[in-house]
């Protein structure tokens, strides 16, 4: 039975991904995106994100702190929401400055012949868990606002290492039994 | 009397696909394409000949063409992978070493089921054997149409036909192939409409995207980097890490 479901799912998954394939057309050209500031960003690793001050004031407990202690419950739940807002504002920025840049990686080595299989998987992968990393974060954002214990966000931080730590052994696993087929990996 | 119109209809279908591809050329740029369409019209009119004439050798027949088709079929989607990824020397390397591993894997695991298939009824084991070399193929196929929208990759529209109708045919024989090894000989009535249907609507795609030649449109947007691949990557990684530790830092002021 397990098998059957495994299978049927098989092909219900590939009709799903060939229907998305399709309708994201024919050499469907990538946004419109500041080309030259992401290949700068990959150059000089100045990712061009949001300051550290703006991030600081952000996150700063100081002023959840002052409004619980001198403003009522309505006004408290109004800055808690309006704080969390931004705070994910500037998540999706970071997410997606990050994104950008892995982006320019991909357009810079599709043609090189000299890619690699392993470095491209552990990128895959490294850029995966801190998309994993940033969702934990949302997700705990949206539940308990921007004021996260440290406690939590460790927990996030580890799951999603966990994650790659896994995924980046699986790859090994399957490196070393095509190696045991082939010889090479990288042909 | 219903599927004896499919039947027509398909191999009408074929057949025009052929005369299209000889007129317009098509078979010079995919051959193996076609041999493929040559061969599966020549297998039609074979099992043809024999369900009317010699219906006691009917099944070795259809069983003992089906993998043949099967096997072409690899040929096909290794075309697709060498048409699709022709501009991309890097990705096309990637792609070979992803396909070779998982047609490593999955064929392994198929040949070895196969052979401990003995508590099985002697029809039921084509028919799980054909289960899972499609299942294979959608595998590959889904590898290749995970790599073209990775590294976002233009196709054009003979390529792109070539993948959604193969891989709707692909798609449709695993889902009925489980189906009919689960349920028996009950599903039989069902299978045999069903997967026919599959085919004759793949022919339909690639009637419509393979009615003149199209090129794969080439790389326009590709960046140049000065800079070695290897020290690419360590740039790219050494970004990633630089974003993480700047995520944590903010969030434990």
């Amino acid at each position: 039975m397990n098998e059957t479901i495994l299978l049927i799912s098989i092909g219900l998954v590939f009709l799903i991904l060939l229907l998305l394939w399709t309708r994201r057309g024919a050499g469907a050209a990538a946004e419109e995106r500041d080309a030259a500031a992401a290949r700068d960003a990959l150059v000089t690793l100045n990712l061009g994100m949001p300051p550290r001050a703006l991030a600081q004031r952000i996150f700063s407990p100081d002023d959840w702190l002052f409004v619980t202690s001198h403003t009522p419950s309505r006004i408290q739940r109004v800055f808690l929401e309006e704080r969390t807002k931004v705070a994910l504002k500037w998540l999706d920025c970071t997410v997606l400055n990050v994104g950008e840049v892995i982006e320019m990686h991909k357009r810079a080595v599709r043609q090189r012949k000299t890619l690699l299989a392993r470095v491209e998987l552990k990128l895959a992968i490294n850029h995966a868990a801190f998309l994993l990393f940033c969702t934990f974060i949302r997700m705990l954002m949206r539940w308990q606002g921007p004021f996260l214990p440290g406690k939590l966000i460790g927990y996030a931080m580890t799951f999603a290492e966990q994650v790659s730590i896994l995924a980046t052994r699986l790859t090994v696993v399957l490196e070393q039994r095509a190696l045991g087929n082939h010889g090479t990996f990288d042909k | 009397m219903f599927s004896q119109i499919i039947w027509w209809v398909t191999n009408l279908l074929i057949a025009f696909l052929l005369v299209r591809a000889l007129s317009a050329r098509l078979f010079i740029k995919y051959p193996v394409f076609y041999s493929y369409l040559t061969y599966v019209l020549i297998e039609s009119l074979i099992r043809f000949y024999f369900f009317v004439f010699r219906p006691g050798l009917y099944e070795d027949v259809y069983w003992n063409t089906q993998f043949l088709s099967v096997a072409l079929g690899y040929c096909v989607i290794y075309e697709i992978y060498t048409q699709a990824l022709a501009s991309y020397a890097g990705v096309s390397r990637l792609a070979r070493v992803l396909l070779l591993t998982v047609f490593v894997v999955i064929v392994s695991k198929v040949l070895a089921t196969s052979v401990g298939e003995h508590a099985l009824l002697p029809a039921e084991v084509p028919a799980l054997l054909e289960r899972d070399l499609r299942a294979a193929q959608a595998a590959l196929l889904a590898a290749i149409v995970c790599l073209l929208v990775y590294y976002a990759i233009p196709v054009g529209i003979n390529v792109r036909g070539m993948v959604i109708g193969y891989g709707v045919f692909v798609a449709a024989s695993v889902v009925s192939l489980t189906l009919r090894s689960h349920f028996g000989i009950d599903f039989q009535s069902v299978w045999q409409y069903f997967q026919p249907a599959a085919y004759l609507l793949t022919l339909t795609v690639w009637c419509a995207s393979l009615w003149s030649y199209q090129p794969n449109p080439q790389p326009w947007d590709d960046v140049e980097l000065e800079g070695d691949y290897e020290w690419l990557a360590v740039r790219t990684s050494t970004a990633v890490s630089k974003a993480r530790g700047y995520l944590v830092r903010a969030l434990r002021p």
